[in-house]
């Protein structure tokens, strides 16, 4: 248990058939409406589709599952699939159009530029301009530093893969 | 002739791939029901579970060289089945089907304990059909089936501390959902 509560991989035990809490967590149990809903909720999860399965007979759904095995045509290689095929000469060619793009023309017009005020600043006069963006666009605030329980689980998922990374 | 019960999940589905249609039968048997009440308890139609069960298992039977054991069998099945139940939800246009059951007061001590716990988990599946997907499967893995976190992660493609996240989400608001 921690402080507060029974740790949420006990509850998960306790839920199963024939795991007894002990005295100390009966005495929580007793006492905490929320531990006390959460072992419900997982009690709940544990019959939960025991009803909708009892006409299943898994021998009939087996025996139809080899009928239709043993009339299928053999499986084919993912990498046998002509759809496979094709989608990889698509890629291939859209990669080949964004290298050839990226590749600088020898005698290419030159692209009409946005803001042609910029082009006749040296650098000393561009960290200039740069330095006069205002903080606040820069002000996003970073995942890792915003409070746990306003994050999504997205959020909380990157935060995690950046922790076990390091 | 029936399969040795004590072989492994692996061990079946090698003899399946030497052409022992036993060992499918035997994985079916061993299997079948489970995927069901996950296939249910994500949402699925009850007239429509042994139809998905049937495709999971023969799409993961054709498909079985794709399986080379890094998460369970169960897992990997099961991964099959949500995958057609999520096929089938947009087919449907994500409408889920709540049966209306009639619940007789039946004569036992605790009448209002029979009562509650069946309106509890006609709730809880309603509130996961509303989690998002990821959530709602590794609540099922761990709470419905038992799954550990090593499990769950080689079957759903994630991290075990994600998958512990998704599970404290989830839990949080199907207790939310419960109140």
């Amino acid at each position: 248990m921690t402080d507060d509560h029974i740790e949420a991989d006990r509850l998960v035990e306790l839920a199963a058939n024939g795991v007894l809490p002990t005295a100390a967590e009966d005495g929580h149990l007793a006492a905490c409406a929320d531990c006390r809903l959460e072992r419900q909720l997982l009690s709940s999860a544990r019959r939960l589709g025991t009803d909708a399965v009892l006409a299943l007979d898994p021998a009939v759904v087996a025996a139809r599952v080899r009928e239709r095995l043993a009339g299928a045509p053999a499986p084919v290689a993912a990498w046998h699939r002509p759809k496979r095929w094709l989608t990889m000469l698509a890629a291939a060619a859209v990669l080949l159009f964004v290298v050839r793009l990226s590749l600088p023309e020898r005698h290419a017009v030159p692209a009409a530029t946005v803001l042609n005020e910029l082009d006749g600043l040296s650098s000393e006069e561009l960290e200039v301009v740069l330095a006069t963006i205002p903080a606040t666009a820069l002000s996003v605030p970073r995942i890792d530093e915003m409070p746990l329980s306003e994050l999504t689980a997205d959020d909380l998922e990157r935060v995690l893969r950046s922790m076990e990374d390091l | 002739m029936s399969e040795d019960p004590s072989r492994s999940d692996m061990e079946l589905v090698a003899a399946y791939r030497q052409g022992s249609e036993s060992a499918a039968t035997e994985l079916v048997l061993r299997h079948g029901r489970a995927l069901g009440r996950y296939l249910y308890a994500a949402g699925a139609d009850p007239g429509e579970i042994e139809d998905l069960v049937q495709e999971s298992f023969f799409k993961a039977f054709r498909a079985l060289s794709g399986w080379r054991g890094e998460a369970s069998f169960r897992g990997w099945l099961f991964r099959i089945g949500a995958n057609l139940r999520k096929d089938q939800y947009r087919r449907i246009g994500g409408r889920v089907t709540v049966p209306i059951e009639d619940h007789e007061i039946a004569d036992v001590a605790d009448p209002e304990g029979e009562m509650g716990a069946n309106d509890m988990e006609k709730r809880l599946r309603e509130g996961l059909v509303s989690l998002p997907r990821l959530q709602r499967e590794v609540f099922l893995l761990r709470a419905q089936q038992g799954m550990g976190y090593e499990e769950i992660c080689a079957a759903l493609g994630t991290t075990a501390g994600a998958a512990r996240v998704h599970y404290h989400h989830a839990v949080k608001r199907l207790k939310d959902l419960m109140q």
